[in-house]
C-alpha cells in the first residue's frame, strides 16, 4: 500500500457503490458499466485483500480474460506497491489450469487422461483432425472454402465450450451435429496424445467437480477468487465458479457487464453472469456512474443495445453538462476512402481542435482492415499503435518485450524472473544447454542480453537474441508453444518489412503501452480502452451489423448490437461515423458493385444526434 | 489431531545404506545395534528437513557415498534420498504450500526427494557434483529453506549439553516457548521499569556510594583531561527482551536451579520443554482482548465465548482446561482457518532419549509420549524400557546384512486386534527384548524356556553370547510373534509340541464327528494325526511362507521336513514326554532323581511316580509332575542334571538352525 493506493481510495469512497464492491465480505457480483471504474476496484480490493484477508502461505487468484487484461491488471497492482507473492496467481483461464490443476492433479488422477507432460496440439494437427472429423460426418472437407472450414470449428469449439456441466441451470441449445463432431474431434485428439486449450479448460473444470481433494486444496490455497470481464470467460470458469463457490469457503469476486459480452461465438454467453447476478448467496452491486463520457454519449450507446427493459440508468459523473459531438462521414465506393479521409481530413482536425494522437481511436472490423489503415497512416506519417498485431503476444513474445525492456532500462525487469524464464525453457524444451551448470547459464544469458544492446533496431535486436539464444532451433517441435515459431516468423517479417520495419526497439519493448500514438483497433479489441475521439469505420447495414444467415433477435444479432455498445462507449466525448454507399462483393459470376444501406446503428444515431450540419460526404467534408 | 508424519523412507548409496524403503508411523522407535546407521538415518532426513542445517552441511562430499561403490564420481553415481509425508491434510498451510508436492491422495501423502548428483556438460564429462531437493515425481520444483518454515525436523543429539541447552538464553527451549505467546511489549517495559527502578535502591546504599566515589577520583587522575570521564554505577541493566531469558526453570520445594538437577532429570525437562514447544500451536492457549473482540465479533461463533475465560485483568481470554476432544477438533477447524500466524510443523527426533534415566522414569515418559502425544516422535534407542512401551506397529529395526546396513519396520503390520493387546502386553513384561535379538527362539512353554538354554550349553554354545534370545509365548499363538520378527527380518526358529492324538470319526445321523483323543501313545501301523503339524501348517501358509500345494498330504514326514526348512521345528507329543521316551532307562533314572529333589510328598510319592515311569506309563508320570510339582519347578531342577541323551532331536536341530541362521548373517 502506497500513497497512490490512498489516493486512489478516496476517489472511490465517495461512489457508494464503488465503496460498497470494495468493503464486500462475502461473495459479490459487480455488474460494471462502462466507464464504471472497474479495475481500479478490482485492483484496490485485490491490495486490501492481500493485506488484511489472505495470508501466507495462501495466496490470491484473480483471472481475467486474456494475456492483454491481465497485463493491465498487473500493471496497476503495481502502481499500488504490489510485491508478487510466490503463491498468488494474476492471469488468465488457461494459466489457472494449467499451474493450479493441470500440473500438479494430473498425475494423480489419470482417469482423466489428460497426456503428461502437456502436449498442445499445433494448428496444424487440430486441422487435420477436424478435417478427418468433417468428412467422418459426410461433408466433403475438399469443396468448402477455408471460410466454411473457419465456420465449422469455431462452431464444434462452442460446442465443445458450453459441454462443461455442472450446477448452472442455464439452458444451453445444443446443435446435435456440433455435439457429435465435437465428441468425435475429442476423442481423436485423445488419441493423438495431444489437448488443446479448450480441452485443457474443460478437463481442469471437470477435475475440479469430482475431485474433492483438488477443492480442499484450492480451498486452502486461495481463500478469494477474483474474476475480471466474467461475461467473457464462458461455461467451464462458471461452472468452475458455481462449484467453489457452493463447496469450498473460497470467497468470489466477480466483475463483468452483461452489455459488454461479445465472444458468444466462442461460447462465452453473458447469460452465465445473469445467472451469478441472480444466485442469493452473492451480494449483487451494480456500478451505474460513467467516469468516461458524457451524458449524450452513455444515452446514445445504450441505443445500441437491444436490452429487455428496465433499460439501464447509467450516469455521467465527470463530464458532466458536456455535450457530445456526432460527425457521420459517407464516402462513395469501397474502403480506401475511408481510409483516406481518415488519415488525411479526421486526424488532422481532431488534432486542430487540440486532441492529442492518443486520444483518438480507430475501430474496424477485421485485423485485415487494421493493417490497412496503419498502412494509410504510415504514408501520412501520423504515428499509430496497433491492439492487436499479426503476431501473437506469447508467452515468448512477451518475454522477449520484457528482454527489450531490461536492454533499454534493467530498473524496469528483473533479470532473475527474465533468465528463470529462459532456463525453464531450457528445460522444458531438453535442450543441451539445460545441463549447463546454473551460473554458466546465467553468465552466457547476460553475456548475450549485454551486447544485444548494441542493436538498437528491432529487427536486428531480434535477429541477435534468436541466434545467440538459438530460439528457434530450441522451439522447433516444442509440446508447450507448437505455433512458436511461425509466430516468430510473422514477428520478424512485421520487423523486417512491415509496421515494425527499421523501428526503434523501444517501440518493440513498449508495443503493449502506446506513446503519443492514434490507435487501431477491431471492434472487439476496443474493449477496456478509452479515447476523447472514436473513429468508427464501415457502418454499413450487412456488414455491421453483418446480417448473412443471421435472424433478427438471435443471439449473434444481440451480439452485434453489443458490440456497437462497446464501441460507442469508448469515447469520452465525440464519435465520427464513416460508411461507404457501394462495396465490391465477389460473386460466382464475378465481382459485383453493391449498393449498402448505412448500418441500423447508424440511422439509430444519426436520429437522435444527426442533421444537416454535421453529415458529410467524405469530398466535402 | 495427530501432527503429520513421515510415513516413508528411501535411501539409495547413502553412508551406511545401500538400498533401503521403509514405512515408518506417527510414532517410531529406532533400534539397531551401534554403528549400524541409526544416526544416519536420521541425517538422511535432516539433509531435507532441518532447518539448523546450512547450505554447507547438504553439499555432501564423494566420502558420503556407500562404501561398496567404487568410483562414484568415474561412474556418475547418485545419492537420493525421499521422504513422504502424511496426515498433513487438516492443516491449510500445508495443503496451499505444498501442492506440488502431493503424490497420492488416498491417503494424502506429500514427497520430497534429496538428490546429490553429478553435472555433465554437452561432451558427458562430469564437472562436479551439486545437491537439489524435489518437490513430488518432477524434478522441476524445488524444496526451497522457506518450505522448511512450514515443516521440519528437530534432531536432538545423543551427545547433548542439557543444563548448557537449557541456559542458553536466546536458544533455551524455555525461552522460545515463553516467546510464543506473543507477550504484549508494553506490559513487559512496565514490569522491566519497575525492577530497575527496585535495583537502583541498591545505589543509595553509603557503601555502594564510597566505592563510586573512590572508582571516580581514581580515574580523574589517570584519565586526566579527559571529558566526560564521570563514572557512574548501575545495576544489571534488565531491558525488555532479556527480561524474558532471565526465566529460569527451578525444581522442587527448594528450587534448585537445573545445574544442581541430576543429568537424568535435566534431561526430562529438556524433551518436556522440546515436545511443548513443538506442539502444533493452530489452536492458541491464550487470545488478546483485541483479537477476541475481533473474532467474536467477525464470526459470530460461540465456540470461543465457551472455551475461553477472561483473566483478571481483562486483557487476555485464557483457554479452558479439559475441553472434550470433539470440541477440540471444533476449534481446530476454526482456527486453522482464523489463525493466521504462521505456525509450522516440528517432527522431534531424539537419540537415545534414554540417557541417564532410571528405568522406571523411562517407562513413565516414554509411555506418555508415545501413546499419547500429538507430535510426530522418532526416537533411536537401546532402551528395552522404551520399545516395551512402544505401539507394536512403531518398530524401526536397523540391521548389518552382507556389508549393507538395512532398515525394518513394523509400520505396516496386519496383526488384528486382539493379538495386537496380547502381543503388546507381553513385550511390556518382557521389557521388549524380544526386538533386541539377534535371533529369537520362539517356544510355546516354560519346559521349553529351561531346556532349550542348557541344550545349547550341552552343545557348546551359550546363545545368549550369540545374541539369541528364547521367547516363551506361552501358547502355540506364534502367529503375531512371527508377524513382527518377518517384519523386522529378525532371523527366528520355532519349537513346538507334535501333541499327536488319536482320531475317531463317529455318525451321528448324516453328520461326521471328529473327535481327538489326546494323551495317548502311537501304536506302529496306526495312523499319525499330530495338532501341532496342523496349527504349524496353517500358520505358514497363512503368512504366505509356505503354499498350501507345497504340504504333502500324504506323507507325514514330509510335512516335518518343510516346517523345519522354514525354521518351525515340531515334536511328536509333548516336550516332556518326547524327553521321557528320548532318554531310554538312563533318562528315567535322572528324571527319578530330579524329581526325588522337587517332589512335596515323601517315599510313598516318589515311589508312585518311579512305577509310572518303569512301566512307560509316561502320561501318568507327567500328571504326576504336574499335580505334585508343576512343570516348570520341574524343568528349572532338570536342567541341572539333564544330559544331551535325553534332548529330542527337534530340540538340537532348532539350535543348530538358530544359530546358523544368525552367524551367515552376521558375516
Amino acid at each position: 500500500m502506497n500513497d497512490k493506493f490512498y489516493i486512489d481510495l478516496k476517489l472511490i469512497q465517495s461512489d457508494k457503490s464503488q465503496w460498497n464492491a470494495y468493503n464486500s465480505k462475502g461473495d459479490t457480483v459487480v455488474i460494471a458499466g462502462p466507464g464504471s471504474g472497474k479495475t481500479r476496484i478490482l485492483t484496490l480490493k485485490a491490495i486490501k485483500l492481500l493485506k488484511s484477508n489472505i495470508h501466507y502461505p495462501s495466496g490470491l487468484a484473480c483471472i481475467s480474460y486474456s494475456r492483454e487484461t491481465v497485463r493491465e491488471l498487473k500493471k496497476r497492482l503495481k502502481e499500488y506497491g504490489y510485491r508478487p507473492n510466490g503463491n498468488d496467481f494474476i492471469g488468465t483461464m488457461h494459466g489457472f489450469c494449467l499451474i493450479n490443476i493441470l500440473q500438479p492433479f494430473t498425475h494423480l488422477f489419470p482417469q482423466y487422461n489428460v497426456p503428461l507432460p502437456l502436449k498442445i496440439a499445433s494448428d496444424e494437427l487440430s486441422n487435420s483432425i477436424f478435417r478427418g472429423v468433417l468428412s467422418s460426418m459426410g461433408i466433403k472437407t475438399d469443396e468448402i472454402t477455408t471460410k466454411q472450414f473457419i465456420g465449422y470449428k469455431m462452431n464444434i469449439n462452442r460446442q465443445r465450450s458450453l459441454s462443461a456441466i455442472g450446477l448452472s441451470q442455464v439452458n444451453v441449445q445444443i446443435d446435435a451435429f456440433e455435439a457429435a463432431a465435437a465428441k468425435e474431434y475429442e476423442k481423436r485428439l485423445e488419441n493423438a496424445g495431444h489437448v488443446d486449450f479448450v480441452g485443457m479448460i474443460n478437463s481442469a473444470t471437470l477435475m475440479i467437480r469430482e475431485q474433492d481433494f483438488i477443492k480442499t486444496s484450492l480451498e486452502a490455497k486461495f481463500p478469494w477468487m477474483l474474476i475480471d470481464e466474467y461475461q467473457d470467460l464462458g461455461k467451464a470458469l462458471h461452472e468452475m465458479v458455481l462449484e467453489l463457490q457452493a463447496v469450498t469457503s473460497i470467497k468470489i469476486f466477480a466483475v463483468g457487464d452483461m452489455n459488454q459480452s461479445i465472444y458468444g461465438f466462442n461460447g462465452a454467453y453473458p447469460d452465465f453472469l445473469e445467472e451469478l447476478d441472480g444466485i442469493d448467496d452473492f451480494e449483487s452491486i451494480p456500478l451505474t456512474s460513467n467516469y468516461r463520457s458524457n451524458q449524450d454519449i452513455i444515452e446514445g450507446s445504450l441505443d445500441m443495445l437491444t436490452v429487455a427493459p428496465p433499460r439501464p440508468e447509467y450516469s455521467a459523473k465527470k463530464r458532466i453538462d458536456e455535450e457530445a459531438e456526432f460527425t457521420f462521414i459517407v464516402c462513395e465506393s469501397e474502403m480506401r476512402p475511408q481510409y483516406e479521409v481518415v488519415a488525411q481530413k479526421v486526424i488532422p482536425k481532431l488534432k486542430e481542435k487540440g486532441i492529442s494522437y492518443n486520444e483518438i481511436g480507430i475501430l474496424v472490423a477485421s485485423s485485415n482492415d487494421v493493417v490497412k489503415m496503419a498502412t494509410k497512416l504510415n504514408e501520412n506519417n501520423i504515428p499509430f499503435y496497433i491492439v492487436k498485431w499479426d503476431f501473437v503476444n506469447s508467452d515468448i513474445v512477451f518475454w522477449l518485450q520484457e528482454c527489450a525492456q531490461w536492454c533499454l532500462d534493467n530498473k524496469i525487469q528483473s533479470f532473475d524472473e527474465l533468465f528463470s524464464f529462459w532456463q525453464l525453457q531450457l528445460h522444458v524444451h531438453e535442450s543441451e544447454r539445460a545441463m549447463w551448470e546454473v551460473i554458466r547459464q546465467r553468465v552466457f544469458f547476460h553475456k548475450v542480453l549485454m551486447e544485444s544492446k548494441a542493436k538498437t533496431i528491432v529487427f536486428e535486436w531480434l535477429q541477435f537474441i534468436l541466434s545467440e539464444l538459438d530460439l528457434k532451433d530450441l522451439l522447433s517441435n516444442s509440446d508447450r508453444y507448437p505455433e512458436e515459431n511461425d509466430n516468430l516468423n510473422a514477428l520478424l517479417d512485421e520487423a523486417q518489412n512491415k509496421n515494425l520495419k527499421d523501428a526503434p526497439l523501444r517501440r518493440f519493448a513498449f508495443l503493449g503501452e502506446p506513446e503519443d500514438e492514434i490507435t487501431i483497433t477491431t471492434r472487439h479489441s476496443a474493449k477496456g480502452l478509452e479515447f476523447e475521439a472514436v473513429i468508427m469505420l464501415g457502418m454499413e447495414e450487412e456488414r455491421f451489423p453483418y446480417t448473412y444467415m443471421i435472424e433478427e433477435g438471435s443471439r449473434q444479432m444481440q451480439e452485434a448490437h453489443r458490440l456497437c455498445y462497446v464501441s460507442v462507449s469508448r469515447a469520452k466525448r465525440e464519435c465520427i461515423l464513416i460508411r461507404s454507399k457501394k462495396h465490391t462483393l465477389q460473386t460466382r459470376r464475378g465481382p459485383w458493385l453493391k449498393k449498402y444501406q448505412p448500418s441500423r446503428f447508424w440511422d439509430t444515431l444519426y436520429d437522435r444526434f444527426g442533421s444537416d450540419k454535421n453529415i458529410y460526404k467524405s469530398r466535402g467534408y | 489431531m495427530n501432527s503429520p508424519y513421515i510415513s516413508r523412507i528411501r535411501i539409495e548409496n547413502f553412508r551406511n545404506f545401500k538400498e533401503i524403503d521403509v514405512n515408518l508411523n506417527h510414532k517410531q522407535v529406532i533400534i539397531g545395534e551401534n554403528n549400524v546407521g541409526k544416526t544416519n538415518f536420521l541425517r538422511a532426513v535432516q539433509l531435507i528437513l532441518d532447518r539448523d542445517f546450512s547450505d554447507m552441511d547438504r553439499e555432501l562430499s564423494l566420502s558420503d557415498f556407500h562404501d561398496s561403490i567404487e568410483d562414484p564420481k568415474g561412474n556418475g553415481e547418485e545419492i537420493k534420498i525421499v521422504i513422504e509425508i502424511r496426515n498433513y491434510e487438516h492443516n491449510r498451510q500445508l495443503l496451499a504450500q505444498f501442492q506440488d508436492a502431493v503424490v497420492s491422495t488416498k491417503p494424502p501423502t506429500l514427497r520430497f526427494t534429496y538428490k546429490y548428483f553429478p553435472l555433465i556438460d554437452e561432451n558427458g564429462e562430469i564437472l562436479s557434483y551439486k545437491y537439489q531437493i524435489f518437490k513430488g515425481i518432477t524434478e522441476d520444483k524445488f524444496f526451497r529453506s522457506e518450505d522448511r518454515n512450514f515443516l521440519n525436523i528437530k534432531v536432538i543429539s545423543a551427545l547433548r549439553d542439557v543444563e548448557r541447552e537449557l541456559n542458553a538464553n536466546k536458544r533455551s527451549p524455555l525461552y522460545k516457548l515463553v516467546k510464543q505467546y506473543d507477550i504484549d511489549k508494553e506490559v513487559l517495559d512496565e514490569i522491566s521499569e519497575a525492577m530497575q527502578d527496585a535495583a537502583e535502591d541498591i545505589l543509595t546504599l553509603d557503601e555502594i556510594k564510597d566505592v563510586k566515589k573512590i572508582i571516580g577520583d581514581r580515574f580523574e587522575t589517570l584519565a586526566g583531561l579527559q571529558h566526560d570521564n564521570e563514572i557512574n554505577l548501575r545495576p544489571y541493566d534488565i531491558d525488555t527482551e532479556r527480561l524474558l531469558y532471565t526465566i529460569q526453570v527451578y525444581m522442587g520445594l527448594k528450587g534448585r536451579p537445573v545445574s544442581e538437577l541430576s543429568l537424568g532429570l535435566g534431561n526430562i525437562l529438556y524433551v518436556t520443554l522440546m515436545m511443548l514447544l513443538l506442539r502444533d500451536k493452530t489452536v492458541p492457549r491464550i487470545i488478546k482482548k483485541e483479537t477476541y473482540d475481533d473474532l467474536i465479533a467477525k464470526e459470530k461463533s460461540t465456540l470461543i465465548s465457551e472455551n475461553y475465560v477472561v483473566n483478571a485483568k481483562g486483557n487476555n481470554y485464557i483457554q479452558n482446561d479439559n475441553i472434550e476432544a470433539e470440541v477440540r477438533n471444533q476449534l481446530y477447524e476454526f482456527f486453522d482457518q482464523h489463525n493466521h500466524q504462521l505456525h509450522s510443523v516440528t517432527i522431534l527426533a531424539v537419540e537415545e532419549p534414554e540417557a541417564h534415566l532410571h528405568p522406571v522414569l523411562q517407562r513413565l515418559i516414554y509411555r506418555e509420549v508415545l501413546q499419547k502425544s500429538e507430535t510426530s516422535v522418532i526416537f533411536t534407542t537401546h532402551s528395552p524400557y522404551i520399545t516395551a512401551v512402544a505401539p507394536l506397529e512403531s518398530i524401526v529395526h536397523c540391521r548389518h546384512e552382507k556389508g549393507e546396513s538395512k532398515v525394518f519396520s513394523t509400520a505396516n503390520l496386519m496383526i488384528d486386534s486382539k493379538d495386537k493387546t496380547d502381543i503388546e502386553r507381553y513385550l511390556d513384561s518382557k521389557r521388549g527384548e524380544m526386538y533386541f535379538g539377534k535371533g529369537v527362539l520362539l517356544v510355546e512353554g516354560i519346559t521349553e524356556e529351561y531346556i532349550v538354554p542348557r541344550t545349547a550349553e550341552l552343545m557348546g554354545t551359550y546363545l545368549d553370547d550369540l545374541g539369541i534370545l528364547i521367547c516363551n509365548v506361552h501358547s502355540t499363538n506364534f502367529k503375531p510373534y512371527v508377524q513382527i520378527l518377518e517384519a523386522l527380518d529378525i532371523p527366528w526358529c520355532l519349537i513346538t509340541d507334535g501333541d499327536f492324538y488319536d482320531l475317531e470319526i463317529k455318525t451321528e445321523g448324516d453328520k461326521e464327528k471328529r473327535i481327538r483323543h489326546y494323551h495317548r501313545m502311537w501304536q506302529e501301523k496306526e495312523s499319525q494325526q499330530y495338532r501341532g503339524l496342523e496349527l504349524m501348517n496353517k500358520m505358514n501358509v497363512d503368512l504366505g511362507i509356505i503354499s498350501e500345494a507345497e504340504i504333502q498330504t500324504d506323507n507325514i514326514q514330509g510335512q516335518f521336513d518343510l516346517l523345519e526348512a522354514k525354521g518351525c521345528f515340531v515334536g511328536f507329543y509333548t516336550l516332556e514326554i518326547d524327553v521321557m521316551i528320548k532318554g531310554g532307562d538312563e533318562g528315567k533314572e535322572i528324571l527319578k532323581k530330579v524329581y526325588s529333589e522337587v517332589r512335596p510328598g515323601g517315599e510313598r510319592q516318589q515311589r508312585n511316580f518311579n512305577k509310572e515311569l518303569d512301566k512307560d506309563n509316561f502320561w501318568a508320570a507327567l500328571s504326576k509332575i504336574e499335580s505334585n510339582v508343576s512343570k516348570g519347578r520341574f524343568a528349572q531342577r532338570f536342567t541341572s542334571h539333564m544330559t544331551l541323551n535325553s534332548v529330542p532331536d527337534y530340540i538340537k536341530s532348532a539350535i543348530n538352525e538358530i544359530i546358523k541362521k544368525v552367524t551367515t548373517a552376521h558375516e
